[in-house]
C-alpha cells in the first residue's frame, strides 16, 4: 500500500524568532519556519488522491502543497517534526477523515493518515533543546531530520 | 459507526488473597485502592460467592476514587494544634455542608439547590436562577498543559449543561497556579518535567480554545506563582450559568431510556480519575498518555445546543454529563437509586477492538447522558440530527436498585449500588503547630518608589494581559465590567459583572486565593479569602446579603500530617468567615497528591484554597468598576489596618517568612459591606478598589492606570497603628479594606454612614499631572512616581514571556 506525502506551506511565511518556541532565549540567534506534513497511505488513484488534498488541505490565496518526500524548505539548519501519538485524538486528522468518509466514491481508499508540524530551524544545527521545549512524550513522536 | 464485536473481560481471582496481595493487585491494575479499600471489595464478593470481573474492578475504582468521592472530606481526621487534640468528623459535614445548612434556614427560598447536582444554584429573580461551578484538572495539566487545560474548560462547561434540565452558560473563569516564567532550566530537577513557562504557553492557550470556540465569554481570572507550582500546576475552570427557576428540579424513575448524546467512546483519558487522585512522579509521562484527553469544543457546542432544544420541548426527565469515570460514573449516578440496565455494544465507538471496561470507564470528551421517556427518544435523536451531533439509546432504569453491565449478551458489571456507593471511612491524623510568629522586624524601606515599582512588576500583582487578551470576554454581549477597563481599557476591576438576558438584574463574579498566606497561617488565609470574594462581588455591585461561594481545595501530601492540619485550619477559617457573611457554599472540590517525587525529596503545593463566588446584582447600573474617573475627585480608605505583614508580597520580596498574618473581623467587615452597597447605590461611589496583594500602594497605582489624574495622598492618614512605617501603611495586606473615589461633596456624608467604622479621607486625584505622590503628615515627600512609568513596568513584566 503506496504512501503519499503533501506539504502545506505558507506562501507569505517569513522566519519568526525561535525564543518563542522555547523557554530560555539561545546564545545564537535563530529563526524558523514551519509546515505542516500529511502522510496518507492509500489504495487507488494516486491523481484523485492529489487534488483531494489540494481542496481540502490547502487555502490556495495563501498557502502551497508540495508533493513528495523532500523538503519543501531548503537551507536550514535542521528541521523538527511532531505529530500526535496513536491513540491520541488529532482534532484535524478527524476533521479530514470524516469529509473522505462522507465522499461518494473518491476514486480511492485512504487507510491511514499521519499529520506532523515540521519546525526548519536556521541559524542553529543543535536540536536538543528544541526537542526538551516542545516536545512532550506525553502525547508527542518527533524526528530530527 | 463503530461498535464492539464482541465482549472482552475477565474474571478477575482476588477471594484467596492476602491484605497485601489485594495491595499488589491494586498496584497492577492501577486502581489507587488501598489495602483497606480491596479488603471491603474482597468482603464483599465474598458475600456475592464469586470472583469480580476487572468491568467491576474498574468502576468501582473510579467511584471510590478521591476524585470523585471525596474520601479525605469525608474521613475522620484526628487534628492536633495549638488548641489541643480534637476529632473532626468529616471536614466535608463540619465546615462545608452544616455551615452552609444553617445560612439555607436563615435565608429561606435563596439557594435553589447545592450539594447534589452537577452545580448549586441561587435565586436571581422571581423566574431565573445563577449558578458557578469551579473544578480543577491539575495533574492532566502537568502532563500535557494544552490538552489537560482544554478539557479542564470542557468538563465544567458539561457540569453546567447536566446542572438542572440543562443551565445555559454565560460565563469562564479560569485560575492558574504555575512556577516562574523566568525559573532557570537548572531548577528543575526531574526529567521530563515541562518547563513553567511551556505549561503557561499551554495552559493559556488550551482554556483560550475550547472557551473561545464554544461562544463563551471569559470574563475573570487569576493567576499565582510560587516554584513549589512548578511540579505540580494547578489549573482551576469555572463555568457559571443561568436556568429557569422551573428547570432545576429533576428525578429519576424506572422506565426511563438512557440516551448518551454527544462524542463517540475511545480510548483517550482512560483511568483519568484515578490518575488524578495519585502523584506525579518522572514516570508520568510515558505511563499516563492515555489519562489525558484531547477536546473538540465544536463538538460539545453541537451538544449544548442539542440539550437546550430538548430541553425547551420538555424532553428530558433527567441529565448529567459524562467526566470522570465516563458512563461508569454518569449512568452509576443516574441508577444509583433506581437500578438499571446499560448494554455496552450499543455505544458509539472511535475506534475499534476495545475492551468491555474501556468502553464503560472511558473519559471520551463531550458527551452526555440523559433519561427521558420512551416516547420521547426518536425526538431527542431527531434533534440530534438537527444539530449535528448524535444520540443513542444505550440502556434503560428498572427500578431494581441494581446496576447491571450488558455486553454483547454477557453480564459484565453487578453492582449493588447502596454498596457501591459506601467505601470504607479513612481515619487520619493531621497537626498544625508552627512556631509562634515574630513581628519584630521593623520594616524600615529607604526607598518606597523603587519598592512599589518592584511590587508593580512582581508576577503575582503584574499585569496579565497578556493572557486575558487571549479570551473573548465579549462574546454573548452581556459583559457588564470587563476584566480590563477603565479609560484607557487595560486597567484591572475587581471582579467581573455579567448582565442576564431577559431579566433586569446581573450577577457579579469574584475570585480569591491567597497560597503565600496558607504557608504561615492557613486559618487566617481562609477567613481572608472568603472576606476578598464577598468584598469584591460587593465592590463590583453584588448585594452583600445574596452571595454565594464556592471552595476548591489542592493540597500536596494528605498523607503527611502536617500537610493535612493545614487543609483542616483552612476549613476553619472558611467555614467562620461564610457564617459571619451569611454567604454559604453551594458547591466546591479538592484536589489531594499534587506533589512531586523530585532527586532530592518530594516538592508538595501549598494548601492552596481557591473561593469563588457569585452575587445578585439588582439594577446594572450598580455596576462599578475599580480604575480612576476624574481628577478632582477625593480617595477614600475605609477600614483600619492592623501593621501586621505576615503573607505580604512586600514581605516576601524582603524575605521576611515569619511575621504574624493579619486577622479579620467577619462581621464588622460585612456591616462595611453593607454601608459601602446602600452608598453605591445610591450612587455615590465613583469607583472602588480592593485593598489586597500589594496592599494600599498597589491599589493606588492600579485605581492609576486609568491615567485620568495624579495622586496625592498623605500617608499618616491611614488608620492603622501609630507605630506603623510608611511601608506597614502602604503595603500591609489587612483584609476587609476598601479605597474609595468619590465626589468631594460626598466625603462628609459616607463619613456620617460609616460613623462606627474607621474612613478615612487620604487623598486626591490630582489635575494636570500623572504622578502618583505620597507625602507624610508634615508634607515630606515619601514617594514620587510617574504612573505612566509604573504602568509600564506593570504591563511589561509578562509581556516578555506570553
Amino acid at each position: 500500500m503506496p504512501t503519499t506525502t503533501f506539504e502545506v506551506t505558507g506562501k507569505f511565511d517569513s522566519p519568526a524568532d525561535c525564543s518563542t518556541l522555547l523557554y530560555a532565549p539561545l546564545e545564537e540567534a535563530a529563526t524558523y519556519r514551519h509546515s505542516t506534513v500529511y502522510e496518507f497511505d492509500f489504495d487507488g488513484d494516486a491523481e484523485k488522491l492529489e487534488g483531494f488534498a489540494y481542496r481540502i488541505l490547502v487555502d490556495y490565496h495563501a498557502q502551497e502543497l508540495h508533493s513528495g518526500d523532500d523538503p519543501a524548505i531548503k537551507d536550514f539548519g535542521f528541521f523538527l517534526e511532531i505529530g500526535m501519538k496513536p491513540g491520541a485524538l488529532d482534532n484535524e486528522k478527524e476533521a479530514i477523515l470524516s469529509y473522505y468518509q462522507a465522499l461518494k466514491d473518491p476514486g480511492f481508499e485512504l487507510t491511514s493518515l499521519k499529520i506532523l508540524r515540521r519546525y526548519y530551524i536556521f541559524g542553529t544545527d543543535q536540536p536538543a533543546t528544541f526537542v526538551r521545549d516542545m516536545c512532550n512524550p506525553a502525547v508527542h513522536v518527533w524526528r530530527v531530520g | 459507526m463503530i461498535f464492539t464485536e464482541k465482549a472482552i473481560y475477565r474474571q478477575i481471582p482476588l477471594l484467596d488473597l492476602d491484605g497485601p496481595a489485594l495491595f499488589a493487585l491494586s498496584q497492577d491494575m492501577k486502581l489507587s485502592l488501598s489495602e483497606e479499600d480491596m479488603l471491603a471489595v474482597q468482603h464483599y464478593y465474598k458475600n456475592t460467592g464469586r470472583e469480580p470481573t476487572d468491568v467491576e474492578l474498574e468502576v468501582i475504582a473510579q467511584t471510590w476514587s478521591e476524585h470523585c468521592k471525596h474520601r479525605i472530606f469525608s474521613a475522620e481526621i484526628t487534628h492536633t494544634s495549638s488548641s489541643g487534640e480534637e476529632v473532626v468528623d468529616s471536614l466535608f459535614k463540619t465546615y462545608i455542608k452544616e455551615p452552609s445548612e444553617e445560612i439555607f434556614e436563615a435565608k429561606p427560598g435563596f439557594v435553589l439547590s447545592a450539594f447534589h447536582d452537577n452545580a448549586g444554584f441561587i435565586k436571581l429573580d422571581d423566574e431565573r436562577a445563577i449558578c458557578l461551578k469551579v473544578e480543577t484538572h491539575n495533574h492532566p495539566s502537568a502532563l500535557e498543559p494544552y490538552a489537560g487545560a482544554n478539557t479542564g474548560i470542557g468538563g465544567v462547561v458539561r457540569d453546567i449543561l447536566g446542572a438542572g434540565l440543562g443551565a445555559n452558560p454565560v460565563a469562564n473563569v479560569d485560575v492558574f497556579c504555575f512556577g516562574a516564567p523566568d525559573t532557570p532550566q537548572s531548577d528543575i530537577k526531574g526529567d521530563d518535567v515541562i518547563h513553567p513557562l511551556g505549561v503557561m504557553r499551554g495552559v493559556v492557550r488550551g482554556v483560550r480554545d475550547y472557551g473561545n470556540r464554544m461562544g463563551i465569554p471569559t470574563t475573570g481570572g487569576a493567576i499565582q506563582f510560587d516554584p513549589a507550582y512548578i511540579y505540580n500546576p494547578l489549573v482551576y475552570c469555572g463555568t457559571a450559568g443561568v436556568i429557569k427557576i422551573k428547570d432545576i428540579d429533576k428525578q429519576m424513575a424506572k422506565d426511563l431510556k438512557i440516551v448518551a448524546l454527544g462524542g463517540r467512546t475511545g480510548r483517550d483519558g482512560l483511568k483519568g480519575a484515578t490518575f488524578s487522585s495519585a502523584a506525579l512522579d518522572t514516570d508520568s509521562h510515558e505511563e499516563d498518555q492515555t489519562a489525558v484527553q484531547i477536546g473538540n469544543p465544536i463538538e460539545e457546542k453541537k451538544v449544548a445546543d442539542c440539550i437546550f432544544a430538548a430541553r425547551d420541548e420538555g424532553l428530558v426527565t433527567f441529565l448529567t454529563d459524562c467526566g470522570a469515570g465516563g458512563f461508569s460514573s454518569a449512568a452509576g449516578e443516574m441508577l444509583s437509586d433506581v437500578g438499571g440496565e446499560i448494554f455496552l455494544e450499543k455505544c458509539p465507538l472511535k475506534e475499534p477492538g476495545m475492551e468491555s471496561w474501556q468502553v464503560f470507564i472511558s473519559e471520551s470528551q463531550e458527551r452526555m447522558v440523559l433519561a427521558v421517556t420512551p416516547d420521547k427518544v426518536e425526538r431527542v435523536k431527531e434533534l440530534a440530527t438537527i444539530y449535528g451531533t448524535e444520540a443513542t439509546e444505550i440502556g434503560h432504569s428498572d427500578g431494581t436498585g441494581i446496576l447491571r453491565v450488558w455486553h454483547h449478551g454477557e453480564l459484565v458489571c453487578e453492582l449493588d449500588n447502596n454498596r457501591l456507593h459506601n467505601p470504607p471511612r479513612q481515619l487520619r491524623t493531621s497537626r498544625w503547630t508552627p512556631d509562634a510568629p515574630d513581628n519584630s522586624h521593623t520594616w524600615a524601606d529607604e526607598d518606597l518608589g523603587a519598592s512599589l515599582d518592584g511590587m508593580l512588576g512582581d508576577f503575582n500583582i503584574c499585569s496579565r494581559a497578556p493572557v486575558i487578551r487571549e479570551y473573548d470576554h465579549e462574546v454573548q454581549g452581556n459583559t457588564l465590567l470587563k476584566p480590563l477597563a477603565g479609560a484607557t481599557g487595560d486597567a484591572p476591576q475587581d471582579g467581573s459583572v455579567i448582565g442576564i438576558d431577559g431579566s433586569d438584574k446581573a450577577m457579579s463574579i469574584a475570585l480569591s486565593l491567597l497560597p503565600e498566606w496558607g504557608k504561615y497561617d492557613p486559618y487566617r488565609m481562609g477567613k481572608a479569602c472568603v472576606d476578598e470574594c464577598i468584598r469584591q462581588l460587593v465592590l463590583t455591585g453584588g448585594d452583600p446579603d445574596q452571595a454565594a461561594i464556592l471552595d476548591n481545595f489542592c493540597v500536596g501530601n494528605p498523607d503527611d500530617p502536617e500537610e493535612l492540619g493545614a487543609l483542616v485550619e483552612a476549613c476553619k477559617g472558611i467555614a467562620e468567615a461564610a457564617l459571619a457573611y451569611g454567604a454559604p457554599y453551594i458547591s466546591g472540590k479538592d484536589s489531594f497528591y499534587n506533589y512531586f517525587q523530585t532527586e532530592d525529596g518530594p516538592v508538595s503545593i501549598p494548601t492552596t484554597c481557591l473561593i469563588s463566588g457569585i452575587a445578585v446584582v439588582h439594577d446594572r447600573k450598580h455596576t462599578t468598576g475599580s480604575s480612576l474617573r476624574k481628577a478632582g475627585s477625593a480617595l477614600c480608605v475605609i477600614g483600619a489596618g492592623s501593621g501586621l505583614m505576615g503573607g505580604s508580597v512586600y514581605a516576601r520580596r524582603v524575605g521576611i517568612t515569619t511575621a504574624e498574618v493579619p486577622d479579620l473581623d467577619c462581621a464588622a467587615a460585612l456591616a462595611r459591606y453593607r454601608i459601602y452597597a446602600q452608598a453605591r447605590d445610591a450612587g455615590q461611589i465613583l469607583s472602588a478598589h480592593d485593598l489586597s496583594e500589594g496592599g494600599l500602594g498597589v491599589a493606588l497605582a492600579e485605581m492609576g492606570f486609568s491615567m485620568k489624574a495624579g495622586i496625592e495622598v498623605d500617608i499618616d492618614q491611614v488608620d492603622t497603628p501609630a507605630t506603623a512605617t510608611p511601608a506597614q501603611r502602604l503595603f500591609e495586606e489587612q483584609p476587609g479594606r476598601i479605597l474609595l473615589e468619590v465626589d468631594p461633596d460626598h466625603v462628609d456624608s459616607l463619613r456620617d454612614l460609616f460613623a462606627d467604622d474607621s474612613f478615612k479621607h487620604i487623598g486626591s486625584t490630582t489635575t494636570g499631572t500623572s504622578d502618583l505622590v505620597i507625602r507624610d503628615a508634615a508634607g515630606v515627600e515619601l514617594l514620587k512616581a510617574d504612573l505612566a512609568e509604573l504602568k509600564a513596568t506593570w504591563k511589561g513584566t509578562l509581556a516578555e514571556f506570553y
